[in-house]
């Protein structure tokens, strides 16, 4: 029995200028955490290998420093580490696995190949195929070597690779890097563990992507695990096992708001947010001035407890009543000016501005009955 | 507000008490002459509502020079539906006093004051005189002396009241909060945006900026990377090319293959060789070829010669024959001509002895005289050598050695010279002895009386005295002696040279000497007169002559003398005619004998050469000679020519090779294999160095650098973008207020707008008044365009600010404000027409409120329909 733990697309260095600095900093950083919670997973599960599916890093030219923070985060796990190169890793001339070289971080234990082929661990009786991307763009199959790559008689076949099935994946873009979808039956492998697809998927019995440990992007792809892989011999099924690792939750909602009802609920679920969640809240619609305060309010409190909360809400029309006017002093041609902003608000040309000088006609007029 | 009384007591020029009293509730016409005291009763109505009473800074209306004056004024008016009386003292025992309704109500003091204030708007300042910026409503209505074209202040410091009736009449409510609003938008719109331009400013410009630069950066970063990228992807393809080279090695193929070409080369070397060797052996055949077809030839020409040789011979000997005749002929021809010769040669002999004859004789003649003269010539020679030799001999005892003399001469002058310097410098010894004595002087007895120079040391011995010894002094008078000695020791021995006794003697041999030689040289002279080559010339001459003599005596003596036979002439020319022919003969016979021998000696030599030859020829072994080289000669040939064939053959095949293509390609490989280790070598350079480079760039991290940038770029564009909406919801916000609120304004400014155009219309007809936002008129439009009011004219000026203030009284009685219009003076700018034009609004005007007209101009007035009054005057001044 072979005991794998299967991870990808780490994307060290991936910055986040949707947030603010601080926030972004604490995400950046929770990248090395994960791995580091990874190679922690691995020793106290005793997995005998850990295999990276590529876009361990989301740049090249990445600073040495983070290069050595990335490989010392590896030490808590002994046992043998497969990591190959992604697209945005790509193993070049020169490249982040070069200077790593360079820069002496890659231990006798981790396993880097720079070019397709076998990484024989005979400890393990274990044959793992790797097909590292070595350009920036690779329009072919690179896994197409596994179908002859001969491994020595005896050994479990794993395919390590970076692409995208064929046809088999939720968003299609133009496959970049594509990979036959019966490569695993083809190639003869007890297991293709594949990354780049960011969430966690199976594509077959023999073939799943991990995705990413630690949520990078709103979308809604369930990432931010790893995979237990058990291997039980030679041609065997594999047990596969999902293991969530991921520290931060990211969660978009988008939210219609026609009634005051529907900002208090959605007030109401906000109170439900905590410190490991970071929410984008997508608002449209109309309120009255007091259902907005309160809106505000619960979003306040909200953005104070989450990591980071990112708030899109130029397109929620006020519609102060006139009791709102007068409540604001707002007399004579001020009440005319915001009936007038008030219709603008619905017209797509002049919305957002209308939208936004409603704010201020009200904040304004707010702030000068507050003031002595 | 309709005043009744003004009364006035210690005012100014009013010591006495005076009084202005039934006034009419319209116009009020008061005209006086200057100084009547009519703008103390404007000064008056002024401090009595205006100062407070109080104050002491009212001295002015104190009558000149009182002490303790005591101005007071009273007045008293209505307004609304009460009667007012006012009473005010100012200075000493100051009072102010109001009764309402005729004392229903009493105020005093400040309360008083107060009230009046209220009543008809205006303030009383702090402290100190009451400045304009109080005077509020009737600040504005009572128009002092030459301020009426002011208009822009006074209206300012009414316009709360002014806005207040405004607001009152249009029912426009209040709007403080839209003003305030309003000016909220604008400043927060003026934090953002530029006033003028409407460019980000402030914290929105910054956010532009730095989002700008952001951007930039990362666009930096980003072309960084790029080149970063474009680095990577060029060490790759290096790499590739130099592995691959490294394994190829292209310059290896290339290097065997111009080894192989030069190899060929070599061999095509080899063969040139072989061609020029047997180039060079058929060059040799070719020369022994020409040998033996020369030989060949030789013998041929050989064989031709001999015949010819043979022939020659033959024919020589032919012409032999008639050589010999012609000969025979020119000796009979010779023959005759020397007989004939010999006849003339006769007769011209005996021509020619006859003339000798002649000859002879002259000669001999002549040569009589020359001996004679001959003769003559050398007997005087002989005598002048005598003389000469006499004459030399004495010359030659006199012979003189004319330098020896030169020399004495000098000597002698010198000797001279010397005995002055000795007699000058010695010692002078005068001896007068006397008689019988005797001194001794060197050995010389001196006596009796005499001089003795002493040119040296000298003893006299004085006998029975002793000898004195005298050195004379002067120094050089021992060189001088020593000179003097010397130089008469060479005298001596120059005169006993010369052989004379003293230098006139030797100058009297030298003399006779010279006479001797001239006498010498004049007998020489002569000599050489007679005998210019000498006496034995002359002999000679003389030996000659007489030679020759001797010859034609002897030559004459054998001639016969026979006389001439012919003539002369003709005998020699006859005898011409003959050597001619004689010689012609000879010459022919000559020619003839020539030409025989020279045939004979041919035909001879022909011969010989002939017999040589053939026997030559036909030697033995010589036939067997030609055949032999005959053979050789068609052998040679053959031999030539197979030579040529195998050397044509050669060249054709070397020129096959085109050795010059096979050099071309030699170097086409040489240097290609060169440039391609060079270019694996730049290669590898260029590796290293971009492996450096590449090693560089990502130690500084340049990917992480970028996403960074682009992060931070992303923020500050979301940050700009936050400002641009909150400007864009600004500027909608403050266009939408500034719209209301110009439409607000402009409701509540048309009450006042219509009064004023009632009143301008009345004025310039069709002109129109353009309010500011201050409710003040700022400019009139008429006809083409607006004209500010500070353009106009004073006197323009002057009535549009009586009609303002018109249409300001309208404004404030319709808002149920006092208004009391008091005009002191004013309107004297105004020519007739605008006068008359101003009467009319005044006088439509006065329909509405009080008007107060003080003016000095009663008769310009007298048309207003109301009776013109006279200012008081006082009892006295």
């Amino acid at each position: 029995m072979i005991h794998l733990i299967h991870t990808a697309d780490w994307q060290i260095g991936r910055q986040y200028g949707q947030f603010d600095t601080d926030d972004a900093a604490m995400l950046a950083e929770a990248r090395y955490q994960a791995v580091a919670r990874i190679a922690a997973l691995a020793a106290e599960r005793r997995a005998d290998a850990v295999l990276v599916a590529g876009d361990v890093f989301d740049t090249q030219a990445v600073s040495d420093r983070s290069i050595r923070r990335l490989f010392d985060a590896l030490a808590p796990y002994a046992g043998p580490w497969v990591l190959i190169a992604g697209n945005h890793d790509a193993a070049l001339a020169d490249s982040v696995w070069s200077r790593a070289h360079q820069l002496g971080c890659i231990g006798p234990n981790v396993h880097v190949p720079l070019r397709p082929g076998v990484v024989d661990l005979p400890d393990l009786n274990l044959a793992v195929l790797a097909a590292p991307l070595t350009q920036r763009h690779t329009y072919d199959d690179t896994t197409a070597v596994f179908d002859t790559l001969p491994s020595a008689p005896g050994r479990v076949r794993v395919g390590l690779a970076h692409g995208s099935v064929a046809g088999r994946l939720p968003d299609t873009v133009d496959s970049a890097n594509p990979i036959a979808a019966d490569r695993a039956a083809r190639a003869r492998l007890d297991y293709l563990a594949l990354g780049d697809w960011h969430g966690c998927l199976q594509i077959d019995a023999r073939t799943w992507y991990a995705g990413t440990p630690e949520p990078d992007r709103f979308r809604a792809n369930a990432s931010g695990c790893v995979l237990d892989v058990r291997l039980p011999g030679a041609g065997a099924e594999p047990l596969v096992e999902t293991l969530p690792v991921a520290r931060y939750r990211w969660a978009h909602w988008t939210e219609a708001l026609s009634l005051p009802s529907d900002a208090e609920s959605l007030a109401h679920r906000l109170q439900a947010v905590g410190a490991d969640d970071v929410l984008r809240l997508e608002l449209a619609g109309q309120l009255p001035l007091d259902a907005w305060d309160a809106l505000q309010d619960a979003i306040a409190r909200a953005a104070a407890r989450t990591r980071a909360l990112l708030l899109e809400a130029a397109d929620v029309s006020l519609v102060p009543d006139t009791q709102d006017l007068a409540a604001l002093g707002a007399s004579g041609y001020v009440a005319e000016v915001a009936a007038q902003l008030q219709a603008l608000q619905e017209d797509p040309a002049q919305a957002a501005a209308a939208r936004q000088a409603l704010r201020l006609l009200v904040q304004y007029q707010r702030e000068r009955a507050e003031a002595p | 507000m309709k005043l009744r009384r003004i009364a006035l007591e210690e005012f100014r020029k009013f010591r006495a008490p005076v009084a202005l009293d039934e006034l009419a509730d319209g116009l009020n016409v008061i005209a006086g002459p200057n100084e009547a005291g009519k703008s103390t009763f404007v000064a008056a109505i002024r401090a009595a509502f205006l100062e407070r009473y109080k104050t002491t800074k009212v001295a002015g209306l104190a009558p000149w020079g009182a002490q303790g004056a005591r101005p007071s004024v009273e007045i008293a008016f209505e307004h609304g539906a009460h009667r007012y009386v006012l009473r005010k003292s100012f200075l000493s025992r100051a009072r102010c006093e109001l009764l309402v309704d005729d004392g229903a109500e009493r105020h005093e003091g400040e309360a008083a004051e107060n009230a009046l204030a209220s009543l008809l708007g205006f303030e009383f300042p702090a402290k100190g005189q009451s400045r304009p910026e109080h005077g509020g409503i009737p600040g504005l209505l009572w128009i002092q002396q030459g301020d009426g074209q002011n208009l822009a202040e006074p209206a300012g410091h009414a316009q709360a009241h002014l806005r207040d009736a405004l607001t009152r009449l249009t029912g426009e409510l209040a709007s403080a909060d839209g003003d305030f609003l309003y000016e909220r938008v604008e400043a927060e719109r003026a934090a953002l945006r530029d006033a003028r331009s409407g460019r980000p400013k402030g914290a929105y410009k910054e956010a532009e900026d730095a989002s700008q630069r952001a951007a930039q950066a990362a666009d930096t970063l980003a072309a960084a990377k790029r080149a970063l990228d474009a680095d990577v992807d060029r060490l790759a393809s290096l790499r590739r090319d130099y592995d691959k080279a490294q394994q190829e090695q292209p310059w290896l193929e290339l290097e065997q293959r111009a080894a192989r070409a030069r190899t060929h080369l070599a061999e095509i070397d080899r063969e040139r060789e072989t061609l020029a060797g047997l180039r060079r052996e058929l060059a040799q055949a070719d020369d022994t070829l020409a040998l033996l077809h020369d030989q060949v030839e030789r013998d041929q020409r050989d064989a031709v010669a001999l015949r010819e040789l043979q022939a020659q011979s033959e024919a020589a000997a032919a012409d032999l024959e008639p050589a010999r005749a012609a000969l025979e002929r020119a000796r009979q021809l010779q023959q005759q001509g020397a007989e004939r010769l010999a006849q003339c040669n006769a007769q011209v002999a005996a021509v020619q002895q006859a003339d000798q004859r002649r000859d002879c004789d002259e000669q001999l003649a002549r040569l009589e005289h020359e001996l004679q003269r001959l003769d003559a010539a050398i007997a005087q020679a002989a005598l002048s050598a005598q003389q000469i030799h006499a004459l030399q001999r004495g010359a030659a005892s006199l012979a003189f050695d004319a330098d020896s003399l030169g020399a004495l001469r000098g000597l002698e002058q010198r000797i001279v010279q010397l005995q002055a310097q000795q007699q000058a410098g010695a010692t002078r010894l005068h001896h007068r002895l006397q008689p019988g004595q005797r001194i001794e002087l060197d050995g010389t007895a001196l006596a009796d009386e005499g001089d003795a120079l002493l040119a040296q040391a000298a003893e006299l011995r004085i006998p029975g005295v002793g000898v004195l010894r005298i050195e004379p002094g002067g120094r050089d008078l021992p060189a001088v002696q020593a000179a003097l000695q010397a130089a008469r020791a060479e005298r001596t021995g120059l005169l006993a040279r010369l052989g004379a006794a003293s230098l006139a003697e030797a100058e009297a041999r030298a003399a006779a000497h010279e006479q001797a030689r001239r006498d010498l040289d004049m007998a020489r002279q002569h000599l050489r007169i007679q005998a210019p080559d000498g006496i034995e010339a002359l002999q000679a001459a003389q030996a000659q002559a007489q030679e020759r003599r001797t010859r034609l005596q002897a030559l004459r003596a054998s001639l016969p003398d026979t006389p001439a036979p012919v003539d002369p002439a003709q005998a020699r020319q006859a005898l011409r005619d003959a050597t001619a022919e004689a010689e012609h003969a000879a010459q022919g016979v000559i020619t003839a004998r020539t030409a025989l021998d020279t045939r004979q000696e041919r035909a001879h030599v022909l011969h010989a050469q002939w017999t040589a030859r053939q026997g030559e020829f036909n030697a033995a072994g010589r036939a067997g000679q030609r055949e032999q080289r005959g053979a050789r000669l068609v052998e040679a040939r053959a031999r030539r020519d197979s030579l040529a064939q195998q050397a044509q053959a050669a060249q054709a095949a070397l020129q096959a090779h085109q050795p010059e293509l096979i050099e071309q390609d030699a170097q086409r490989f040489e240097r290609s294999a060169v440039l391609a280790r060079d270019e694996q070598q730049r290669r590898h350079a260029d590796l290293l160095q971009l492996q450096g480079k590449l090693e560089q760039a990502q130690a500084q991290g340049l990917g992480e650098q970028l996403l960074q940038a682009q992060a931070d770029a992303q923020r500050l564009a979301r940050r700009r973008d936050e400002f641009a909406t909150r400007a864009q919801a600004l500027d909608l916000l403050w266009q939408l207020l500034g719209e209301r609120r110009a439409a607000a304004t402009q409701r509540l400014l048309d009450p006042l707008a219509r009064r004023l155009q009632h009143y301008v219309g009345l004025l310039f007809p069709g002109a129109q008044w353009r309010l500011d936002d201050a409710l003040m008129p700022a400019a009139l439009a008429r006809g083409g365009g607006d004209d500010a009011l500070d353009a106009l004219s004073f006197g323009t000026r002057e009535q549009l600010g009586v009609l303002a203030r018109l249409a300001y009284a309208d404004l404030l009685q319709q808002a149920g404000r006092p208004t009391l219009l008091v005009l002191d003076d004013t309107l004297v700018h105004a020519d007739q027409g605008r006068r008359e034009l101003m009467k009319r609004a005044l006088y439509d005007a006065a329909s509405r409120h009080q008007v107060l007209l003080f003016t000095c101009h009663a008769d310009a007035w007298q048309d207003m329909g109301v009776e013109v009054r006279a200012v008081p005057a006082g009892p006295g001044v």
